[in-house]
């Protein structure tokens, strides 16, 4: 059980190529800072390795203005709920 | 009174991102925050790679903005978080304590308490010494 | 470095850091010091354990003899029980 941080645009496919191969199945992936755009409809392949596992950080979308645009499978939390998911998920890896 | 939904929890922070440059440093700061906000302990955070120049004394960012050092410098001060700059990677970076300074024969420093100059064991410790270790990218 | 502390360490390889591997690197023109000096010197720091993602490799035309140092090649599968079986893990 992991939570995977990750901080880079859906331009960066090798680097979400890199962490599917370690996701696993009880794994959680958290969309940060530019990793947001990965949440808007258009980029819905990007996330297609990771289950439906996804959150995005709101105050790093809400920044960007993605609000009202993002995928309804992605879910919002806000950062006391990034702070939840740390304390949940045991390990952490942060990719970038 | 706190709300306290979780155990306590004792957090690591590791910041490679350098200030203003990108997000990854006000993303930590922002995390550390809200995690002692939450009753957690953010006992260290430890920068390295251009992490290391949030720690720099004469950071000077524009009134209206995030003042990172100083948001650092109160996290240590209310919370009792140490702050550990990794050696190598601030004196390859200009990033000098009065003491190094004076050890290379300089005549400024830019880098005070409650930053402190420390080695990778410090980050070893860090991982091993906490319930969580969450890294901040570049 | 790590293992200098006396943990037991390894590295996994993914994407372009499989590029640290590559056998012939040297400073040339740059001056710059490189990270494959310290890389060929793992062994002293009872580093023993590599691994490297087979696809990454395969998606940049390498082998296991372009590299400098022998390596356990993983498929995704082997990546991800090796990411959860490791009790501290650090990206670089």
């Amino acid at each position: 059980m992991m939570l995977h941080l990750l901080n880079r645009s859906p331009q960066f496919d090798g680097l979400y190529w890199d962490l599917s191969e370690a996701f696993g199945a009880d794994d959680h992936l958290l969309l940060i800072e530019d990793a947001c755009y990965a949440a808007l409809p258009a980029a819905a392949a990007s996330l297609a390795a990771f289950g439906g596992r996804v959150s995005v950080l709101s105050e790093d979308a809400e920044s960007r203005g993605l609000l009202g645009r993002l995928s309804d499978d992605v879910a919002l939390v806000d950062m006391a709920g990034f702070v939840a998911l740390t304390a949940t998920f045991p390990r952490s890896l942060s990719w970038f | 009174m706190i709300d306290r939904p979780y155990d306590v929890l004792s957090y690591a922070l590791l910041v490679h991102a350098a200030p203003y440059s990108e997000q990854g440093a006000l993303s930590a700061l922002r995390f550390a925050q809200a995690a002692v906000a939450q009753g957690h302990r953010v006992s260290s955070v430890f920068f390295y790679r251009d992490g290391v120049h949030n720690a720099s004394t004469l950071m000077a960012p524009p009134q209206d903005e995030v003042h990172l050092a100083e948001g650092w410098r109160s996290l240590a001060q209310e919370h009792g978080t140490e702050l550990l700059i990794c050696v190598a990677a601030g004196l390859r970076r200009g990033l000098m304590s009065a003491e190094e300074s004076a050890r290379h024969g300089r005549e400024a420093h830019n880098l005070e308490p409650p930053f402190v100059l420390t080695g990778l064991g410090q980050l070893v410790d860090a991982m091993l010494g906490n319930d969580r270790v969450i890294t901040f990218a570049p | 470095m790590a293992a200098a502390f006396g943990q037991a360490v390894g590295l996994l390889f993914q994407g372009d850091g499989v590029f640290a591997l590559v056998e012939g690197q040297r400073a040339g023109p740059l001056g710059q010091k490189g990270t494959h000096a310290q890389l060929a010197m793992l062994e002293m720091y009872d580093i023993e354990r590599l691994w490297v993602s087979a696809s990454a490799l395969r998606a940049r035309g390498l082998t296991p003899v372009d590299l400098m140092l022998p390596v356990q090649l993983l498929d995704a599968e082997a990546l991800e029980r090796l990411v959860h079986a490791q009790p501290r893990t650090l990206l670089f």
